[in-house]
């Protein structure tokens, strides 16, 4: 799975802002803000992904529990299912 | 013949006289860089866009061509570092401040209070839809022709001040607020045309450049004369 096309992050005064483009402005309104844990995932869900790979990277990148690693990846990717943001969902 | 806003230097191609009729007080000298055309098509497309936001709304061609060539306009001074803003913007001593509020809030009317009650020479930039320049070292509140409805606003330019989040509110009070208190607000305010990625990028880094250098506030506002002399008083440190 990944994130649809037609999005673009920008950082915005220390905030992470996600605004839609193109046809998915016509679809998806309104604005994105992501703390910095979501700003990495986006980035990382860009491209094709399973639950695995974002939990590993979050890990990696961050001092978090396997745990509590999963459950952010869970909530993510269920916040961005919810609004049909993800493609390919598995 | 040509125009000059915000310090850009266009021609236009309109189809009916109401533009060159509102650009009057902006006609220049200068050689344009461009010269922006209005379609049909472009008129249409402001009509599905209007009545997308009211299903009644009825507008004549005449009025959809002037908010045609502002949204041409708008994007094409992006190019330029200049982004539109919805507020209402006051200069008072060579420094502008900006009312920003959806809507309905009441920014033209606290513009009113401060022209009405400050023992100040206050001066309308532009009551409705004024022009941000973001320079090296500085942003500088632009006029423009697209001055809200009673047409307050002059062909003048003034560095910014402050922003202040407008909100109506029985008993006065202002506090200076950090961008992440309003995003909402500040983010919807400003023109991001979201047609193609690179115009949206464009205003996106716009916005970054104005919200992390400005002094932002939020007033929450009655009608009383009081209200423009506290929100005065705070943001100027006068």
């Amino acid at each position: 799975m990944r994130i649809k096309d037609g999005f673009i992050l920008r950082e915005v005064a220390g905030k992470v802002i996600v605004v839609s483009v193109g046809e998915m402005a016509m679809k998806f309104k309104g604005m994105i803000t992501l703390n910095s844990t979501a700003a990495f995932l986006w980035k990382k869900a860009e491209t094709e992904f399973v639950k695995e790979d974002l939990v590993k990277a979050l890990t990696d990148e961050y001092d978090v529990s396997d745990e509590d690693a999963k459950k952010a990846v869970d909530d993510f990717v269920e916040t961005l299912s919810k609004q049909d943001l993800i493609e390919g969902i598995k | 013949m040509a125009y000059r806003i915000a310090g850009y230097v266009f021609d236009v191609k309109a189809r009916y006289e109401t533009v060159p009729r509102i650009l009057e007080s902006y006609r220049d000298d200068g050689i344009p860089e461009v010269t922006i055309e209005i379609t049909q098509d472009d008129i249409e497309h402001e009509r599905d866009l209007s009545k997308k936001i009211d299903p009644d709304s009825e507008h004549t061609d005449r009025y959809l061509e002037s908010l045609a060539l502002l949204r041409k306009l708008s994007i094409c001074l992006l190019s330029k570092n200049t982004i539109l803003m919805h507020g209402s913007a006051v200069a008072v001593d060579g420094e502008a401040y900006i009312f920003t509020a959806e809507s309905g809030t009441g920014k033209s009317t606290h513009a009113r209070l401060w022209r009405e009650n400050l023992d100040k020479r206050v001066i309308m930039v532009n009551d409705d839809k004024p022009f941000l320049r973001v320079e090296e070292d500085r942003i500088v509140v632009c006029g423009s022709p697209w001055n809200g409805k009673h047409g307050l606003g002059e062909n003048i330019e003034v560095p910014l001040r402050a922003i202040c989040v407008l909100e109506q509110a029985k008993e006065n009070h202002i506090e200076r607020i950090d961008f992440t208190d309003a995003i909402p607000v500040l983010m919807q305010q400003i023109y991001i045309p979201t047609q193609e990625a690179y115009t949206a990028e464009k205003a996106l880094e716009l916005a970054d450049r104005i919200y992390s250098g400005v002094d932002l506030f939020r007033l929450g506002a009655n009608m009383e004369p009081e209200a423009a002399k506290l929100s005065y008083g705070t943001m100027s440190g006068r």
